[in-house]
């Protein structure tokens, strides 16, 4: 009798598969995740705060008015159709934009020392009656204007792709991990995220790109705004 | 049900039972052969890496079984203590031969060191070749020919056909 042969009958005394709890397993894994993915924003803030002279993308401030410029260090690209209205020209948007499936609340502080990840916490909760999971690309961006024009927007957004997995009635907070920067600021050999004093009126978007394998759904765009917010 | 959700239940379903095999040849211990693979799956599964399949799912919790039980601050301390209660020894045959009940593989694994269990059950169940091995475990061959010369030299007893050899 050889070894392969003795083994496999030590081995029939295995335990059944029925003592795999798999229903405790996907709990504890759910959890695992959730908490994976905050510590990857977390980790993230460090990032953007370090590649801030690095990376990126320069916000022009030449004459006319330019759209802010985006770009990724990695192909990902998350802001895309969203609508970046060019510096200096009107924007008001009365009515958010919202989706059956997710909600978006919208936590910010004010006064704020600036319009970045300190602002506060993008929370989107899965209202719909079945599991949400997909890429959200580096979380929620802003539009911000000054007496009804647009004065700054994104102007460098991390190679960075979060993910969502929200189980019905699941919650996910996010913070704001894309650069901002005003359109006045800012040079094309750096980039300067600091918008001055002064108080703004900010919109927040935010994307999912579903990712369920089979599943082809329509990506989902929330839309909300303005948050008044005053930079000391 | 998410992506992840859906090759996690597959997997449990198709493959839990020999997971479950393969940690218990590792282990010895039934219930410590379940806590390995749950926590593998854990492991495995608890990442937020996209794109799982079953057969690349299966891969990375057998590797994380074998990580699991390898790992030395997990396992090697509590080994070593309890290592005199499941083996025995023949003295008259010196100390580099153990003698071992014909009729008690698993006392003889349990004699076998962590690594040197996990390269008899790796070669001779999983039937990986010496290469596969040393790759999966991170040494060298010649390491792992060792591990395995000296299990045999443990086990050969129990076995009608000692012949046996590495590939």
């Amino acid at each position: 009798m050889t070894l392969h042969t003795r083994l496999d009958e030590l081995a029939a005394g295995a335990p059944d598969a029925a003592a795999l709890d798999v229903d405790a397993l996907r709990g504890r894994i759910a959890r695992r995740r959730r908490t994976r993915r905050a510590a990857a924003g977390g980790a993230m803030v460090l990032t953007v705060a370090a590649a801030g002279t690095a990376a990126a993308v320069l916000l022009p401030r030449t004459d006319p008015p330019a759209q802010p410029a985006i770009a990724s260090p990695s192909p990902v690209p998350p802001l895309e159709a969203y609508p970046f209205p060019d510096c200096g020209t009107p924007f008001t948007f009365d009515a958010p934009v919202t989706d059956p499936r997710l909600t978006m609340d919208v936590d910010f502080a004010s006064p704020a020392a600036n319009l970045d990840d300190q602002l506060g916490e993008v929370t989107i909760t899965n209202v719909s009656d079945a599991r949400v999971e997909g890429d959200v690309g580096a979380g929620p961006s802003l539009i911000v204007t000054q007496d009804g024009r647009v004065v700054g927007g994104p102007v460098f957004i991390q190679g960075i792709n979060l993910s969502l997995d929200l189980a019905p009635g699941e919650s996910a907070a996010f913070r704001v991990f894309v650069g901002h920067g005003h359109c006045d600021r800012g040079s094309v050999t750096e980039i300067d995220t600091q918008f001055p004093p002064g108080t703004y009126d900010v919109y927040v978007s935010w994307y999912l790109e579903p990712g369920i394998p089979g599943r082809s759904e329509p990506n989902v765009r929330l839309f909300d705004g303005p948050f008044t917010i005053e930079v000391r | 049900m998410a992506g992840w959700e859906r090759v996690l239940a597959d997997l449990a379903e198709t493959r839990g039972q020999a997971l479950l095999r393969y940690a218990y040849l590792l282990t010895g211990d039934g219930a410590e052969a379940a806590d390995l693979v749950q926590e593998a799956l854990l492991r495995t599964f608890g990442r937020t890496t996209r794109g799982l399949t079953l057969e690349s799912a299966e891969a990375y919790v057998r590797r994380a079984i074998l990580t699991l039980h390898i790992d030395g601050r997990r396992r090697s301390g509590r080994w070593a203590r309890v290592r005199h209660l499941v083996a025995t020894r023949d003295v008259s045959d010196g100390p580099e031969r153990a003698v071992v009940d014909g009729a008690d593989l698993r006392s003889a694994l349990a004699a076998l060191s962590p690594r040197q269990r996990a390269c008899v059950v790796l070669h001779y169940y999983e039937d990986l070749s010496v290469a596969q091995v040393a790759d999966v475990l991170g040494c060298a061959p010649g390491a792992v020919k060792r591990h395995l010369s000296d299990a045999r030299a443990r086990l050969e007893p129990l076995l009608d056909d000692s012949r046996e050899g590495s590939r």
